[in-house]
C-alpha cells in the first residue's frame, strides 16, 4: 500500500512538475527520443505475417475499426501510435469495434518515452466522457513501476481494480462483507509462476518490442510477456463481465509515447491447452495469500454529484 | 439493507408475537391462480423442484414458497432458480406473515462463495411497515428499490425513473457509479398506500428486459430503471432472497415467468410521473483501500 501511494503520488507530481515548469523542454526531450528511435527503425515497419487461425485488428497502416481522440492516436512506422504533447485529464482509449468473449490474443508494443501508463483493455465497454472503457486491462507500463504492477490484471473503473499482480496465480471471488448485501471481492494467490524479478529481466527496454500473449476463456485469464508467463488468473467473482471490447489505453499522468502493433486474435471455443506453452517457474506465493476489498457500505445517504 | 429489528428488540419481540399468531391460524391449502397465457409456472405449489436453497430455511407450506428460520439469519441467504434469464417478465403474489422481514427477487444474478449467496440485482421486498422512527426517513425509499446484492448496492430508489451509468473518478482507474433520477413513477406514499398489511397478499411483476428493468407492486410502477453501465449484467439467475435478521417468514406463489424478445406494453401499470427531486444526480465511488488481513468471514 504505501508503495503504491508513493508511486501515484510520485508520478502525479513530476507530471503535474513537467506540466507546470518545464513543459517545452520535455516535449522537445519526448519528440527527440521518438525521432531518434524512427531513424533507427525502417519507415514503414511489416507487419509480421498473421498466424494460422488468427486474424488481424490492425492494417498496419491505418486506424480502420478503431475510434479515439484523434489529437492522441496515430499510425506511424506502422504502428499504432498513442502519443500525448499535453498532459490528459483522465485514461482514454483507442477503442476496438468488436465483441469478443473468448479468445487468444497476441499484440507487441514497445515505449518511445522513459514514462507512462497503457494497457490492454478487453472484455469492456464504453462509458460517458472522452472515448472511456471499462472493463479488464493487461497492464501496460515500462518496468520501473512497482513490481508487482507491472503486467497485472485490472478492472479499470470497476470495484475489483487490482485483480492478479504479476507473477500470481490467483483465484478472484466475491463474497458478502457482513452478511448482508455489501460485496468483498477476495483475491486468493495459490503459488508464484514465475518470480517477478525473473519476468521483468524477460523484458525489452525503452524503444525494443515486446510480446505480449493474453488468453480468455471463460473465467479463465492467463498473460506472457515475451514468452515468460505473467499472470494465470481464475475469475470466479459471478459479477465478472464475460465478454466486450478491446481498446489501448493512455493513462492520465506523465507525456508519453507507445507503440502496438501485430495485435491479432483467435476466437476460443474450447478451453485452450496452456500447460507447457510458456515458460513458468513456480514457487510458493508469500503471505498474505488472501486480501480483499470491500465495496462501499449499503444505506449510505446519497452524495450529490458535483459538477 | 439494514434491517430495522436488529437495532430494535420491540420490534424484534413483535415479530416473534406476530409469528406465533401466524402459525396458529389454519393452513388451508391454497389453490394456484391459473397461468395467464404466454407465462409458464416456474412453482408447482407443492415442491421445490427446480430450486435450490438452504433446506433449513426454504419449504412449501400453505402451497407457498416460505422462507422461514426460527432462529436469526446470520447471512443472506437465496432460493435459486436453477434456470438463467436474460430477458423476461416474471409474477409472483408474496405476502409477509410477520410484522418485519426483508426479502426481494434476485435476477441476473450468479452464485457467490457462501450458504446459496447470489451476487446481482435485486427488486426488493419488504413488509413496508415504516412505523414513525424519528429520523428523516424511516426507510421509505428502500421498500421496492432496485438493488445490487453485493455489487452496486442502491441502483434506484422507491418511485424513482432513473438511469445508471458508470464514469471516471478522479484518480486514474477508479469508478465512480452514477445514478440520474429522471422523475417520479409515483409518489413514494401513493405506493405505500397500496400495500397490502400482514398476512395479506401482494401482486408483484418485474420486466427485465435489455438495459431496462421495471418493478410494480399491486399494479403500481415501483420503479423504472435504466442501466447504462457496462458492467452491468446481462444474463443471470433467479431467485428469493432471505436476508439476514430475526425470525421472519415470507411466503411466495403463483410465481410465472415469459420470456420477452421485446419491451412489452406496461400501460396497464398505473404511474402518475412527477419531477425529480434535487438532487437528481448521486454517486458511489469505488476507492478502496487493499486491506491485507484475512478476512473475517
Amino acid at each position: 500500500m504505501m508503495r503504491i501511494d508513493r508511486y501515484r503520488a510520485g508520478r502525479y507530481r513530476a507530471g503535474r512538475y513537467r506540466a507546470g515548469l518545464g513543459l517545452i523542454g520535455f516535449l522537445a526531450l519526448s519528440m527527440g527520443s521518438f525521432a531518434a528511435v524512427s531513424a533507427k527503425a525502417p519507415a514503414g515497419v511489416k507487419a509480421a505475417r498473421v498466424p494460422a487461425g488468427f486474424k488481424s485488428l490492425f492494417d498496419g497502416k491505418t486506424l480502420k475499426g478503431w475510434k479515439g481522440d484523434p489529437a492522441l492516436w496515430s499510425v506511424r512506422d506502422g504502428a499504432i501510435t498513442g502519443a500525448t504533447d499535453t498532459p490528459v485529464e483522465a485514461n482514454t482509449f483507442l477503442i476496438h469495434d468488436g465483441n469478443y468473449g473468448n479468445f487468444e490474443l497476441h499484440f507487441k508494443y514497445r515505449w518511445l518515452s522513459p514514462e507512462g501508463n497503457s494497457g490492454f483493455q478487453f472484455r469492456s465497454g464504453q462509458m460517458e466522457g472522452n472515448y472511456v472503457l471499462t472493463g479488464l486491462q493487461v497492464n501496460v507500463t515500462p518496468t520501473d513501476v512497482p513490481p508487482e504492477r507491472f503486467g497485472m490484471l485490472y478492472n479499470e473503473t470497476g470495484d475489483r481494480q487490482e485483480m492478479a499482480m504479476l507473477g500470481q496465480k490467483a483465484v478472484i471471488t466475491r463474497r458478502s462483507a457482513n452478511g448482508m448485501g455489501t460485496g468483498r471481492v477476495v483475491r486468493t494467490v495459490t503459488e508464484m509462476v514465475n518470480s517477478r524479478d525473473d519476468i521483468l529481466r524477460a523484458v525489452k527496454p525503452q524503444g525494443e518490442w515486446n510480446e505480449v500473449v493474453l488468453i480468455a476463456y471463460d473465467n479463465h485469464m492467463v498473460s506472457a510477456i515475451n514468452g515468460m508467463l505473467a499472470f494465470d488468473a481464475l475469475d470466479n467473482d459471478p459479477v465478472g463481465k464475460r465478454d466486450g471490447q478491446y481498446g489501448i489505453q493512455l493513462h492520465k499522468g506523465p507525456l508519453m509515447r507507445i507503440q502496438y502493433k501485430d495485435i491479432v486474435i483467435k476466437p476460443l471455443k474450447s478451453a485452450p491447452k496452456i500447460e507447457g506453452r510458456f515458460r513458468t517457474s513456480p514457487s510458493p506465493a508469500p503471505a498474505p495469500i488472501k486480501t480483499y476489498k470491500d465495496s462501499t457500505r449499503a444505506a449510505l445517504p446519497d452524495v450529490a454529484l458535483p459538477e | 439493507m439494514m434491517h430495522a429489528a436488529r437495532r430494535n428488540p420491540l420490534l424484534k419481540g413483535a415479530a416473534i408475537a406476530a409469528l406465533a399468531l401466524a402459525w396458529s391460524a389454519p393452513a388451508a391449502a391454497q389453490e394456484q391462480a391459473p397461468v395467464p397465457e404466454g407465462f409458464t409456472s416456474i412453482f408447482d405449489g407443492k415442491t421445490l423442484n427446480g430450486w435450490k436453497g438452504d433446506p433449513k430455511v426454504w419449504s412449501v407450506r400453505d402451497g407457498a414458497i416460505t422462507a422461514h428460520s426460527d432462529t436469526p439469519i446470520s447471512h443472506n441467504t437465496f432460493l435459486i432458480l436453477e434456470k438463467p434469464y436474460p430477458n423476461f417478465e416474471i409474477r409472483l403474489k408474496y405476502r409477509f406473515l410477520t410484522r418485519t422481514g426483508n426479502s426481494g427477487l434476485q435476477f441476473r444474478s450468479g452464485i457467490a462463495e457462501g450458504n446459496y449467496v447470489l451476487a446481482g440485482m435485486q427488486s426488493n421486498i419488504t413488509p413496508a411497515n415504516f412505523s414513525a422512527c424519528g429520523l428523516p426517513s424511516c426507510g421509505e425509499e428502500r421498500f421496492g428499490m432496485l438493488y445490487e446484492e453485493l455489487g452496486r448496492l442502491e441502483m434506484v430508489l422507491l418511485g424513482e425513473r432513473a438511469v445508471v451509468t458508470r464514469r471516471q473518478a478522479k484518480t486514474g482507474g477508479t469508478g465512480q457509479f452514477v445514478r440520474t433520477v429522471l422523475g417520479t413513477t409515483n409518489p413514494r406514499e401513493d405506493i405505500i398506500k397500496t400495500i397490502k398489511g400482514q398476512g395479506e397478499w401482494n401482486e408483484d411483476v418485474l420486466i427485465v428486459y435489455g438495459n431496462r428493468f421495471v418493478h410494480a407492486i399491486n399494479g403500481m410502477v415501483v420503479f423504472d430503471a435504466t442501466d447504462n453501465d457496462p458492467l452491468g449484467a446481462k444474463d443471470g439467475l433467479i431467485g428469493i432472497q432471505a436476508h439476514a435478521g430475526p425470525p421472519s417468514t415470507a411466503q411466495f406463489k403463483d410465481i410465472v415467468i415469459r420470456p420477452l424478445t421485446s419491451f412489452p406494453d406496461i400501460s396497464h401499470l398505473v404511474s402518475k410521473p412527477g419531477p425529480a427531486p434535487e438532487p437528481n444526480q448521486v454517486r458511489r465511488n469505488y476507492e478502496m483501500p487493499v486491506v491485507t488481513t484475512p478476512p473475517a468471514n
